[in-house]
């Protein structure tokens, strides 16, 4: 991971800490709905905390990308002094890690909704595992886990890969990002248009 | 993540960090209530004595996951699996089995509270990133970038007060939590991709390449002490396995 430019580097530690800080938000916001409708109903709202990998995997397009994304994401909760610092920081690894499948069974060639969306599926899966390992999750009722995984996968789908694509179209729109890989790939397909017409 | 003047804030950090993962692992493979407890009472234990916890402190950090200890508990009780009944109300099945499941496992979550805590409460950030450097060889590059990333975590924060100050100003009265996502989402994160484009700038034309090849203000290393927490901590976890479970 050594032939990454500083400014990527930094790109994607910071926009994974902006996406930690509405990871903290979010958090607060889960906690009386999950109190109202129990944290299996609440899974609707677990694709938020994986929007991080695919945000930053669709901007530098980068092997490694998405699990970094997702760890620096989860680190924020540990630098802030969250009690939850270091079990979230391991569900992070392994949402990372989900997240970053998505991508490497494609070779990091693409990265459109689809890879995206996969990559917020991904995700999901992967966590559950942590979930069963850890969090007990294999005691409850077969029906209870996989209504749970369901929902986690179709909100990691919607909140994670689309709503990712959505904010990152939205940046490319405001001319943040020109430097970076997501616009010069786009540029590169535009100019060998530009080329063929301008003969 | 601030360090106090406890022994535990002595400690190398990268040591302290393995040594509680292994206790998380620990956890994990536990299924016995009473195990879990116990292990749960060693890291209140070492707070209090190691980690100059204070009462007070104590009870302010644990209080509040009290509801939370209490849902898990009801969740596991309630949705989890069995045959020996004890009650049953609506789609709410409570067994023997998924009374001790829950138990166990709302202990569980409490004791990963606890010993991230124990780390969180007593490490120093900056201390932090170095061990990782110096102990698990992490590139520099990466290193300094992540040191970078958090110091815009209260940046963050404030640039969003900021925003929220600024459009109420202007007569911007926010109906929809959606719309008002998106409002400010964008201009944070397009104010934090400018940034980050600065900082990396002004990195280089300072010299900096991310090498190994460079020095340090700070260095971390490990000593005796740090192998003994890591080695007295893995051994009354076991012993407390092996005895009482």
């Amino acid at each position: 991971m050594m032939d990454w430019k500083m400014k990527e580097v930094v790109l994607a530690v910071i926009l994974a800490v902006a996406c930690g800080v509405i990871y903290l938000g979010w958090s607060t916001l889960w906690i009386p709905i999950s109190a109202l409708v129990g944290p299996v109903g609440a899974g609707f709202m677990f694709g938020i905390w994986v929007i991080a990998s695919p945000i930053v995997a669709y901007i530098i397009r980068k092997p490694g990308a998405a699990l970094i994304a997702e760890i620096s994401a989860a680190a924020v909760e540990l630098v802030t002094g969250s009690h939850f610092g270091l079990s979230a920081l391991l569900v992070g690894v392994f949402q990372g890690i989900g997240a970053e499948i998505a991508f490497a069974i494609f070779g990091y060639k693409h990265y459109n909704l689809f890879t995206l969306m996969l990559s917020g599926a991904f995700a999901a899966v992967v966590g559950m595992l942590y979930n069963l390992i850890a969090n007990g999750f294999s005691y409850y009722t077969t029906e209870v886990f996989f209504m749970t995984l369901g929902l986690h996968v179709i909100s990691g789908i919607l909140l994670g890969g689309w709503l990712a694509k959505v904010v990152v179209d939205a940046l490319a729109k405001t001319g943040v990002l020109e430097q970076y890989e997501i616009m010069k790939i786009k540029r590169k397909r535009e100019n060998n248009h530009g080329n063929v017409s301008g003969v | 993540m601030m360090a106090n003047q406890s022994f535990l804030a002595s400690l190398n950090p990268a040591i302290k960090l393995l040594a509680h993962f292994f206790v998380m692992f620990l956890l994990m493979a536990i299924s016995d209530p009473m195990v879990t407890f116990l292990v749960w009472v060693l890291s209140v234990l070492i707070g209090m004595i190691l980690g100059g916890w204070r009462m007070i402190y104590l009870l302010k950090r644990l209080l509040p996951y009290i509801g939370f200890f209490v849902l898990t508990f009801w969740m596991m009780a309630a949705f989890g699996e069995g045959d020996d009944r004890i009650w049953q109300w609506g789609w709410f099945y409570m067994t023997v089995e998924s009374m001790n499941h829950g138990l166990t496992i709302a202990l569980r979550m409490l004791g990963f509270v606890t010993y991230g805590l124990l780390f969180t409460s007593t490490t120093d950030i900056t201390l932090f990133i170095m061990s990782l450097i110096h102990q698990c060889k992490l590139p520099p590059k990466w290193a300094y970038g992540l040191l970078v990333g958090f110091r815009f975590i209260p940046l963050f924060k404030s640039e969003l007060n900021q925003m929220k100050i600024a459009h109420r100003v202007r007569g911007y009265k926010q109906t929809n939590r959606w719309k008002a996502f998106m409002r400010y989402a964008l201009p944070l994160f397009t104010q934090g991709i400018r940034k980050s484009e600065r900082i990396a700038i002004a990195m280089e034309a300072r010299g900096f390449t991310g090498t190994r090849d460079r020095t340090y203000y700070q260095t971390t290393k490990i000593v005796l002490k740090d192998w003994m927490y890591l080695f007295s901590l893995l051994l009354i976890v076991l012993g407390i396995v092996i005895f009482v479970g």
